[in-house]
């Protein structure tokens, strides 16, 4: 068993990057996928709430009435302070939508019975305009500042306005989703498994492909085959080699979700999140044999690695919903064995009894892959060999 | 000597096809991914369009002034809201279900708003058409109060679209689009998988890794010219690469801004800094060229990530808790480079990055050049 020995050492030294995959999904599921699923059903409309930040500068009792208003329509937030970058930055990453400024005189202005451009002197939004949050979070505040000028304007005191508006605002209109908006609730497995894809892609590809590679040098090939090491011998070890580590794979990965998700995974569903993994791993060996007999050196596997997990984790709706991506995309997403992995975990999110065909369907689609890499990862190495021989 | 090494340099990084292929290949496919990934998202789930709309009409004549406020939210101009159609409850329901519409509107015992799932387009419209009811119901109470035919127009008028109560400013004239990070990242990760080259190129000047090491050792050029050389051959590839990637992204169409000028500087200093910590990394001594590559990835990697490349968020995070962090990232650095050139209107900011980039470059290479000079080999 000496290939299969000196496979393992090889292999000890990429570990390191293993670690820094298992890292990075670490901290992009745990740290910020999961804690944002909503694990609640959808069952009827609920608005949505923009994120907002307000500096009141008039800390008036109009003033805290509007920010109590809006504070109930949406979501307020605090931000560092109301300077143009630190707003601007918060804005960008989305961690407001509108920021609101109330100057001094504001509720003056509104018991003046001010017109409008003289009470949009004391109240600025800013925000990212033309944008949906934008203009949702602009009407409800436009909204209330129109009637409670209206009703200061009819002669209304401050109290008694901001009364009539915050009465009138009461009315709703009858909301209803259709029957295809309801939603089943969010699995957290669901992205547990998602981001796996794109560990699993990319770790087996640059901690076996290095491995394969050595055994591909002229000069070590060479040695094996004077040798009185048989060459079935060879690929078998290293077959098991490579087969093995999947399994580590697997293993560790489905370890952590079995702890993580505790009683999720047994049951029939688990076992078929499982089993879309385990093809899916026998996928990404066969792109790391596939990629072995493409690249030469260590940082061309790295670079192929990279390219090929991130695209088609961006193609085939990991990193993006699948709702959000074209057809066009969608289109070539069905050429990438990403695209087959994650419709089978979208089925399996809802009741997929009736669906069995379909999952049946999308692991034989993987099956295809891996033998389609195989072989061209087979047609490779023949040309390789014999332009050697040449 | 300079020129003479830099030259031979160059046509030996250029004659490996392989590496140089990849290199160029890497961060345009990667680009294009991601374009055809999100390319338009922002502009299809983020910013407002006209929303269409179908009314089913079950109880004639009663939704007069309310068709009116439809009409009005539908005319033609850059202020249309809505694009309405007309139809059979039964064609409104299909409608709906086959997306052509995102809201239906009855107009039955009562008005009710189908939408078709939770979003905040769905939001805007019922904000929108709950502004109406609750406009009728203000004005009927100020009458009832006894407000004056003239007091009631005024308010009719406010309350159908007069001049807002608000100022809105925007922050920026530069593109908001939160997906432009994933773009930055790219240029910040094939920046620093320039460092895989200068691995290499730093090992074959080690005499204790190869036959060409020692023999570069006995040439009589000194250590730093050679240094030197190298660096420069693998800035202009490095720089030529990200020039071609950055032509092709604005080609694509992703909003990059005007400044070139700026964005030239910035791929200038990324590749600086990529190649510097492929140089550090492969001065180290006694370790193969396979460990090496091996770190510059996980450094390359982890950075990259850090700078949002997986997912946009975790540079934010990390500004918010350890900002520090941001500071000496030069993944960071670079996508904060190309963030502030889009969107800020002071030079400030864009500056104090590409100073920290300088100031990072400047030190990994010092601490190389120091490494590699006191290399002495007893025996080889």
């Amino acid at each position: 068993m000496q290939v299969f020995k000196v496979y393992f050492q090889i292999l000890r030294r990429h570990v390191g990057q293993i670690f820094l995959y298992v890292g990075i999904f670490a901290v992009i599921v745990f740290g910020f996928i999961l804690p944002s699923v909503d694990t609640n059903p959808v069952e009827s409309f609920t608005a949505k709430k923009c994120l907002f930040a307000v500096f009141d500068s008039d800390k008036s009792e109009a003033s805290r009435a509007l920010i109590g208003w809006l504070s109930e329509k949406h979501e307020p937030t605090e931000i560092a302070n109301d300077r143009e970058a630190t707003v601007q930055d918060a804005l960008y990453n989305r961690n407001v939508y509108g920021v609101l400024r109330i100057s001094e005189g504001y509720e003056a202005a509104l018991a003046a019975g001010a017109s409008a451009g003289e009470l949009a002197k004391r109240v600025e939004l800013l925000t990212v305009p033309g944008t949906l949050t934008g203009e949702l979070f602009a009407t409800d505040l436009n909204r209330y500042l129109t009637l409670a000028a209206l009703s200061c304007r009819s002669g209304a005191s401050v109290t008694e306005a901001l009364a009539a508006t915050e009465d009138a605002l009461q009315i709703s209109l009858k909301t209803e989703l259709s029957r295809e908006g309801a939603e089943s609730a969010q699995s957290k497995l669901y992205y547990f498994f998602s981001y796996l894809s794109y560990v699993f892609a990319v770790m087996s590809v640059v901690s076996i492909a290095p491995v394969l590679n050595v055994f591909r040098k002229p000069e070590v090939h060479t040695r094996i085959s004077c040798s009185s090491y048989p060459f079935h011998r060879m690929n078998w070890e290293l077959l098991l080699g490579v087969f093995l580590t999947g399994l580590f794979f697997l293993a560790f990965f489905g370890g952590w979700a079995g702890i993580v998700f505790g009683g999720e995974l047994l049951c029939a569903r688990g076992a078929l999140y499982l089993l879309n993994l385990l093809l899916y791993l026998a996928v990404g060996l066969a792109l790391a044999y596939l990629v072995s007999q493409l690249a030469t050196t260590q940082d061309t596997i790295n670079m192929i690695a990279n390219t090929i997990s991130l695209g088609m984790s961006f193609l085939c709706g990991v990193f993006v919903p699948m709702k959000y991506l074209g057809d066009t995309v969608l289109a070539i997403a069905h050429f990438l064995p990403a695209y087959w992995y994650q419709k089978t975990l979208m089925l399996l999110q809802e009741d997929y009894s009736g669906e069995m065909g379909t999952i049946c369907g999308n692991f034989a689609m993987l099956v295809l892959f891996v033998a389609a890499f195989v072989a061209a990862g087979l047609v490779a190495a023949r040309q390789k060999s014999l332009r050697q021989l040449a | 000597m300079f020129f003479h090494n830099y030259r031979y340099a160059l046509q030996s990084i250029l004659r490996k096809k392989s590496s140089l292929i990849w290199t160029l290949l890497f961060p345009i496919a990667l680009a294009t991914f991601m374009y055809l990934s999100f390319g338009e998202l922002y502009e299809t789930e983020e910013r407002l369009s006209i929303i269409p709309v179908a009314v089913v009409s079950e109880n004639e004549g009663a939704y007069g002034e309310f068709d009116a406020f439809l009409e009005a939210l539908s005319a033609e101009g850059d202020d249309q809201l809505l694009y309405v159609r007309r139809l059979s409850r039964d064609e409104a329901e299909k409608a709906l279900a086959d997306e052509t519409v995102r809201g239906v509107i009855i107009e039955g015992e009562e008005l009710t708003l189908w939408l078709r799932e939770n979003s905040v387009e769905g939001t805007v419209l019922k904000t929108v058409l709950e502004q109406y009811l609750q406009s009728e119901a203000f004005v009927r109470g100020l009458a009832a109060s006894g407000a004056t035919p003239q007091e009631l127009l005024a308010a009719v008028e406010a309350l159908t679209g007069g001049e807002p109560y608000y100022t809105e400013t925007s922050t920026s004239d530069g593109s908001q689009d939160l997906y432009n990070n994933f773009f930055y990242a790219i240029f910040a990760m094939s920046c620093l998988f320039a460092s895989f080259t200068a691995v290499v190129r730093t090992s074959k000047l080690q005499a204790n890794l190869g036959a060409l090491g020692m023999r570069r050792q006995l040439s009589p050029a000194g250590r730093m010219t050679m240094v030197g050389a190298e660096f420069a051959a693998m800035l202009t590839v490095q720089f030529a690469a990200e020039l071609l990637t950055l032509g092709y992204m604005l080609l694509l169409g992703v909003e990059m801004g005007e400044r070139y000028l700026g964005m030239f500087a910035v791929l200038f200093l990324g590749s600086c800094v990529g190649i510097a910590q492929g140089i550090i990394i492969g001065s180290i001594p006694r370790l193969s060229e396979d460990a090496k590559t091996g770190i510059c990835v996980s450094i390359s990697m982890l950075l990259s990530c850090m700078a949002d490349l997986v997912a946009v968020g975790i540079k934010g995070l990390i500004e918010r808790s350890v900002p520090f962090l941001n500071r000496i990232n030069p993944a960071a650095l670079l996508t904060d480079a190309f963030y502030a050139l889009n969107c800020y209107d002071t030079p400030k900011r864009f500056l104090t990055d590409l100073g920290l980039l300088a100031a990072i470059t400047a030190l990994l290479l010092g601490v190389s050049g120091f490494v590699l000079r006191r290399n002495r080999y007893a025996s080889l």
